[in-house]
């Protein structure tokens, strides 16, 4: 059980944390609200209308395309701090994943994905 | 503790091979969307067609290779012997078969994507029936499942939307418990390698909630009852081809996984107590997957249930865990996939882009509009009956004698009573195509443009009575042991 | 070329599909040259030697194995070429060419029930039997009732078999038995389940009462040529199972089972009698009469006596012949009328001597006038049955053949004499073709009436199955 200890103190803290900045706030607390601070941003532009509406598709299919070729950097990390120890196999691998994304963006490019219409 | 350099000198020139036909067919799939960028734009349907079958059947044929030279590669994360061979070739003709559909597509969708994604599938489905471990298990099934999500929406039919979403949501769900169970199997035996499941330690509860958990995983992506209420909408919603593809190749990749766990990771001492809800799944998928075909009006609904009750005949076949069993289960999946892919080869012959000719009605008097195709179909479904001379006759038989070899007579029973209650589904199609006309139905469309579904009706025909007649039987099927 | 007795006919049926659609006369003059070939090769046939193609080894031993022999088998398949070629030859339905396709099937895949030595290819044919049957059902017949009860009974009976079949080859390791080798031992449990898959599916084919609910519906809507099949050459592939399967591999199952179908014969032979004399459509009257008929075989076969199994087996054949001419007259008369419905029909007789002469001559051949094959087997059973000891089965036996001659004349007048029905048409009376087609028929009734040991030649001795047979019943 011994390894699991140091779970349920970590889940133990975590809990307790969690609940106490949900909590505290509404017992400390003094409301002083006025007008600057219902406003969903205290800095910026202000908003112009509903949040909550509705969105064109393309606003999704823009930020899942980002997404995908984003988070493609993120694993280029762990195989850069490892590159001499995986030497020409880790080479060759990263070069199967960079071509093959590629061919995706290529694809995604040709076929308009990328363009607002 | 493994070091990056200890793997890669692990690594050997066998290691690929087993992988290979899996790799053919994933770079097929990336030539398909490379070519489709450079050919203009008349020849994308045809070309990105012939390419997929070109590395289907180059991968086919690497297939043939490694079904003589059993290896364990990877260290035995991927397990390219018999057993997985066989089950990689049903998936390769699945697939196969299935392409030649594509042209049922509407034209507004990128045909080159669509194949391109039931390659990957594919590729996906091969990689589970090889898995050794947990990991390559789940990498495997999602590489499945995330393409056959893209390929439910396929159409611009609300139903398909729903399937897509139906799917989706269910689908993932599933995928989660199961991998909930996974993780609890690895917590319990340290190990995420099948082959340590076989000494679980002793009186420990949670490695029946564990197998618990990845037997509903594995139960729902197989549709066994009482897992199978997505099947049939997602089945009529999803584009003909990709129905087609769902109802074999994606079965054939859990199959594996089943018959690897029930083969090589279940403990003797254990297993007919933990292996007893599979057998009750079977038991039941065979008879209310049936019945329910009973009242359907649209084949592939029609087809999906049943497949739910063939399903439960080929996990009826592992009863026991005999090797005479598994043959003949995967001799029964070889039988299943060209009948069920031959009646969908019909249903394609009959489709337009505007429809496909999946609706029961459509099908009054085909016999006297068009005799060739109402033969077709009647021969399928009298094999999915298990009548003579086709292969679902021997296969039944087959089935049947590995199931009271075993000595599980009841489900041996079931099997037939199932069966019977089949036989007036299929009846009930034949029926209606044979049925003398009382007025001339002009229904839309029936007109098929493309040869290609006859190719795959007359491949179908031809397995379906030469099987049945001199049954093939996959001889060194038994799993590897690591 | 006992192979061929199965392949020609059933390859035969499926190339006249190459016939155009609308060339009638040229599918019936094929499947009547079919037939007849089929016909002579099998008379010719009685020496030919066993065909054995090694075929499956795991989980057991099948082999496809035919064989003729000069036994029952040899007598029912010429009796099943004989009966197709005479029903083809009068085919009157619409898609002449279709129809005539699937009675050469049927004709092939009985063919293949018979001649079949090993227990799987008996299964295979057995459930091939079923499709054209089907296919006819639904394709020529006006209601769907018929093709599901039809379907329902024999599915059920063609699965049991294929399961009892399964269960025979793993328990004994070879389904290569039928009427050769030794006869496998097996363990009393196994034996009595795989017996009853067997018994349960010749029960369901012949039919026997209570499970003949499928037979008065098929044999009213099937088109009479294929309806003279069915009740005429179909129904003896149950009784054939239980001759050469049931008495052989399951002896003993049968002794103990012998009270139970015994009366299950009985209460068919009395009760088949009775709905016959009551039926007010004339096709029923036929099928009922059928299944008495088939009662009293049944009964003769349980007995075991030697007597009432030579009986049983010239009455068979006898039932054969006079039950397809019988449907075959009907049948002309249906087509002829437009209506099946005894009370409307009457008179016939007085523009169609031909027809009514058909008709009385194989009405009288069933209601057992000596001289004619029906009389030879009853006497032989019935003095079987008598030998044996079942005085009062003996007894039912006679009062039931006397209701046999009340339904049939009945069956007779009601057709061909009384008032002429003023509303129904006026045809012709039968063409050469049609008396031709019947004359075979009549000729081999006769035949068997008169020299029935024509037969026993050929079944007594040298017939493995009848030799195999534990004649002696044993009597506590």
């Amino acid at each position: 059980m011994t390894p699991y200890v140091s779970v349920a103190i970590y889940l133990g803290v975590a809990t307790v944390a969690s609940l106490a900045f949900c909590i505290l706030p509404g017992l400390l607390a003094q409301p002083r609200p006025n007008a600057t601070k219902e406003e969903a941003y205290e800095c910026g532009v202000e908003p112009t209308s509903v949040v909550g509406g509705r969105f064109p598709v393309r606003f999704y299919l823009i930020a899942m395309l980002f997404v995908i070729f984003d988070v493609e950097a993120a694993s280029f990390y762990p195989w850069a701090v490892q590159m001499h120890a995986l030497r020409a196999f880790g080479l060759g691998e990263m070069v199967t994943f960079v071509v093959t994304l590629g061919i995706g963006y290529a694809f995604v490019w040709k076929k308009g994905g990328l363009q607002w219409r | 503790m493994i070091t990056a350099a200890a793997l890669q000198h692990a690594i050997t020139a066998a290691d690929w091979e087993a992988l290979r036909p899996i790799i053919w067919i994933a770079g097929g799939a990336l030539a398909v969307l490379l070519f489709d960028l450079c050919l203009p734009r008349g020849a994308h349907r045809i070309s990105s067609v012939l390419l997929g079958v070109t590395s289907l059947v180059w991968a086919g044929g690497f297939l043939v290779r490694n079904y003589h030279t059993p290896y364990a590669a990877f260290g035995g994360a991927f397990l390219s012997d018999g057993f997985s061979v066989v089950f990689q070739g049903a998936i390769v003709l699945a697939t196969l078969l299935s392409l030649l559909f594509v042209y049922t597509f509407e034209e507004r969708i990128s045909s080159a994507g669509a194949v391109a994604l039931l390659l990957w599938a594919a590729s996906g489905a091969m990689l589970m029936t090889g898995a050794g471990n947990l990991l390559i298990l789940f990498l495997g099934l999602e590489l499945l499942s995330l393409a056959l999500y893209a390929l439910c929406g396929m159409a611009s039919r609300r139903a398909a939307r729903e399937a897509a979403l139906k799917y989706l949501l269910l689908s993932s769900m599933a995928s989660a418990v199961m991998l909930y169970g996974m993780v609890l199997l690895f917590g319990v035996t340290g190990s995420v390698n099948f082959s340590a499941f076989l000494a679980p330690p002793p009186g420990n509860p949670l490695y029946l909630v564990a197998l618990g958990l990845f037997y509903v995983g594995v139960a729902f992506k197989l549709g066994l009852v009482p897992f199978h209420i997505w099947m049939p909408d997602v089945f009529e919603g999803a584009p003909l081809p990709v129905t087609a593809f769902m109802s074999v190749a994606t079965k054939a990749g859990m199959l594996a996984v089943l018959a690897r766990i029930i083969y090589v990771a279940t403990p003797a001492g254990l297993a007919n107590k933990v292996l007893l809800p599979i057998w009750v799944v079977a038991a039941l998928s065979m008879i209310i997957g049936n019945l329910a075909a009973l009242s359907q009006s649209n084949l592939k609904r029609l087809l999906a249930y049943s497949g739910i009750g063939q399903i439960g005949y080929i996990v009826a076949a592992f009863a026991g865990a005999t090797a005479l069993g598994l043959r003949y289960a995967l001799f029964y999946l070889l039988a299943y996939l060209f009948m069920t892919l031959g009646a969908f080869a019909v249903i394609a012959a009959l489709s337009d882009q505007a429809d496909e000719g999946a609706r029961l009605v459509s099908y009054a008097g085909l016999a006297h509009r068009r005799p060739m195709l109402a033969a077709a179909m009647s021969f399928f479904l009298i094999g999915l009956a298990g009548l003579p001379p086709t292969v679902g006759f021997m296969g039944k038989l087959l089935l049947l004698s590995s199931v009271l070899n075993a000595g599980y007579i009841s489900l041996a029973v079931l099997l037939i009573v199932g069966t019977a209650i089949s036989i007036y589904a299929y009846a009930k199609i034949i029926r209606v195509m044979y049925a003398p006309m009382r007025h001339e139905v002009v229904a839309g469309a029936m007109s098929a443009t493309w040869p290609l579904p006859w190719i795959a009706i007359a491949i179908c025909s031809v397995a379906v009575l030469g099987l049945g007649l001199y049954p093939l039987v996959p001889s060194a099927v038994l799993p590897l042991v690591k | 070329m006992i192979t061929a007795l199965i392949l020609g006919p059933i390859l035969g049926g499926l190339l006249l599909f190459a016939l155009p659609r609308t060339a009638d006369a040229a599918a019936r003059a094929c499947g009547v040259v079919l037939a007849l070939a089929a016909l002579v090769v099998t008379l010719t046939g009685s020496t030919l030697p066993d065909e054995s193609i090694a075929w499956l080894q795991r989980p057991f031993i099948a082999n496809y194995h035919v064989g003729l022999g000069q036994g029952l088998g040899f007598w029912l398949v010429a009796l099943l070429n004989l009966c197709t070629m005479c029903a083809i030859a009068v085919i009157k339905v619409p898609r002449v060419r279709d129809f005539t396709a699937l009675m050469l099937l049927l004709e092939g895949s009985m063919a293949g029930v018979f001649l079949a030595r090993d227990l799987l290819v008996f299964a295979l044919f057995w459930d091939l039997m079923l499709l054209p049957v089907f296919l006819v059902l639904i394709g020529w017949c006006g209601h769907a009732t018929a093709a599901w009860k039809y379907l329902i009974y024999n599915v059920l009976g063609g699965l049991t078999l294929l399961l009892a079949t399964a269960a025979f080859g793993i328990a004994a390791g070879t389904t290569d038995v039928i009427g050769h080798g030794p006869i496998p031992v097996l363990t009393p449990t196994w034996a009595a389940w795989i017996f009853a898959g067997f018994a349960f599916a010749f029960l369901v084919k012949t039919p026997v009462w209570p499970f003949h609910g499928w037979m008065p519906e098929t044999y009213v809507e099937l088109p009479a040529p294929m309806v003279a099949l069915v009740s005429g050459i179909q129904s003896k592939a149950g009784l054939y199972g239980f001759l050469v399967i049931a008495w052989v591999l399951f002896a003993e199952q049968m002794h103990a089972m012998v009270p139970v179908f015994g009366s299950l014969a009985v209460i068919g032979l009395v009760y088949g009698g009775c709905m016959a004399l009551v039926q007010s459509d004339i096709k029923r009257v036929v099928a009922y009469s059928s299944l008495s008929h088939l009662g009293l075989i049944l009964l003769a076969i349980m007995s075991g006596q030697p007597l009432a199994l030579q009986g049983a087996i010239v009455y068979m054949l006898a039932h054969g012949l006079f039950n397809v001419a019988l449907f075959l007259g009907l049948g002309f008369v249906e087509v002829r009328e437009g209506t099946r419905v005894l009370s409307r029909l009457g008179g016939l007789g007085v523009s169609n001597p031909r027809l009514a002469g058909a008709l009385i001559f194989a009405a009288l051949a069933a209601l057992g006038l000596p001289g004619l094959g029906g009389f030879s087997g009853e006497l032989l059973i019935l003095t079987g049955l008598y030998q044996a000891g079942d005085y009062w089965q003996t007894i039912v036996a006679l009062l039931v053949i006397i209701v046999a001659a009340a339904y049939m004349l009945r069956l007779f007048q009601g057709t061909m004499q009384g008032p002429v029905s003023d509303d129904l048409p006026q045809r012709p009376d039968l063409s050469a073709v049609e008396v031709l087609a019947l004359i075979p028929l009549a000729a081999m009734i006769v035949l068997l009436g008169v020299n029935p040991s024509v037969l026993s030649s050929g079944v007594e001795p040298s017939n493995a199955v009848i030799h195999a047979l534990p004649l002696q019943k044993e009597r506590a």
